[in-house]
């Protein structure tokens, strides 16, 4: 079961959160596609051997993890510049690459639907998911999340999400405050794909 | 050819800037859907929710375009927009008849130069450039269209 976790994670406090919420998923053994732990997908092997000659990692730390995964940390902490590694920026035909590829793989979309708006990155996100489920029976539909206190308030009156990006959602899943439902459908959608191999 | 008009469509203004917009474009010989412009009466009987019949209204006009004509002016691309976008972006994939994505921007803020805003949500405009252009006039959006349309007619005189 794969799901694609789609969200505002422009800021630490949003990563922070959808980190915690993936790792849940996880531990219930499904194989979850975090957008902003791609970042490290950029880190050509030269960088490792780079920081290692300028003696940012050591050797012996490429025993204990991935040289890409130590050298993303450095460039994520401060302590090297992504540029004086070699490690080519992000640009929007990129990260529409890496993120299409994780969301056409995927079987469900999680997507955070707090913000003044649903983030735009995230709506689209739904609008290529759904389009696609319509074509793809391993797709099996998208939860939206919802923890704002003020969308909380509006629950009964759909959250007061724009009536568009709600009607899509709806027509392929639903949106809650409560992440344990989420986690149950998941993981009955993860039981219906085993059942249709 | 059919567009699908896609932008924030949420005050009076708003309504009238894309109106008028479409007036243009049917001078052109172009065809919008407007979503705005779609009857909202209420048909006695009909139990669907709003989002429902928001949706069916608008996805229907989307899978029936050949292209899409978005404005992605604003702090954010307002996230009906940048969901129909997305879907235009897939159904496009498997459909030879949709031309692609047109987004018109002049917004200050979310222009590429240096300034107040935050630029373009990256996966946005990666799926535009991939679909179509970015072009910051009507004049300019419209001459793309026109292109599409004129190949749409090329195609068809073909077969």
């Amino acid at each position: 079961m794969k799901v694609y976790f789609a969200g505002p994670l422009f800021t630490p406090c949003v990563r922070q959160t959808i980190a915690e919420q993936a790792a849940i998923l996880r531990h219930h053994g499904i194989d979850v596609f975090v957008p902003h732990e791609q970042n490290k997908r950029r880190v050509p092997p030269e960088a490792v051997a780079r920081a290692i000659d300028l003696g940012l990692i050591r050797q012996e730390d490429l025993a204990g993890r991935p040289g890409v995964d130590l050298v993303w940390d450095l460039v994520r902490n401060g302590f090297a510049k992504a540029e004086d590694l070699g490690i080519p920026p992000a640009t929007p035909e990129s990260v529409f690459e890496v993120d299409y590829g994780g969301l056409s793989a995927a079987n469900a979309v999680v997507a955070l639907l707090d913000g003044t708006q649903v983030d735009d990155g995230t709506a689209c996100e739904i609008g290529v998911f759904y389009a696609e489920m319509r074509t793809d029976p391993s797709k099996k539909g998208i939860l939206g999340y919802v923890t704002d206190s003020r969308s909380v308030r509006k629950a009964e009156h759909g959250y007061g999400l724009n009536l568009f990006v709600l009607g899509v959602i709806e027509e392929c899943g639903w949106v809650t405050h409560d992440f344990s439902r989420i986690v149950a459908q998941l993981i009955a959608w993860g039981a219906e794909l085993q059942a249709d191999r | 050819m059919k567009i699908y008009f896609a932008g924030p469509l949420f005050t009076p203004y708003e309504r009238d800037y894309i109106s008028q917009c479409a007036r243009v474009l049917r001078q052109h010989g172009i065809d919008p859907f407007v979503p705005h412009e779609g009857a909202k009466v209420e048909v006695p009987g009909d139990t669907r929710s709003r989002p429902k019949r928001c949706f069916d209204n608008d996805f229907n006009a989307i899978a029936a375009s050949n292209a899409m004509l978005a404005i992605v002016n604003g702090p954010e691309v307002d996230d009906g927009t940048a969901c129909e976008i997305g879907i235009f972006y897939a159904l496009m994939q498997k459909d030879p008849t949709k031309k692609g994505i047109v987004a018109l921007h002049d917004d200050w803020r979310t222009n590429d130069s240096p300034g107040e805003g935050k630029g373009l949500n990256a996966f946005v405009l990666g799926c535009i450039r991939k679909a179509g252009v970015v072009c910051h006039s009507l004049d300019e959006a419209i001459a793309q269209l026109e292109a599409w349309q004129e190949e749409l007619a090329s195609g068809r005189r073909a077969s």
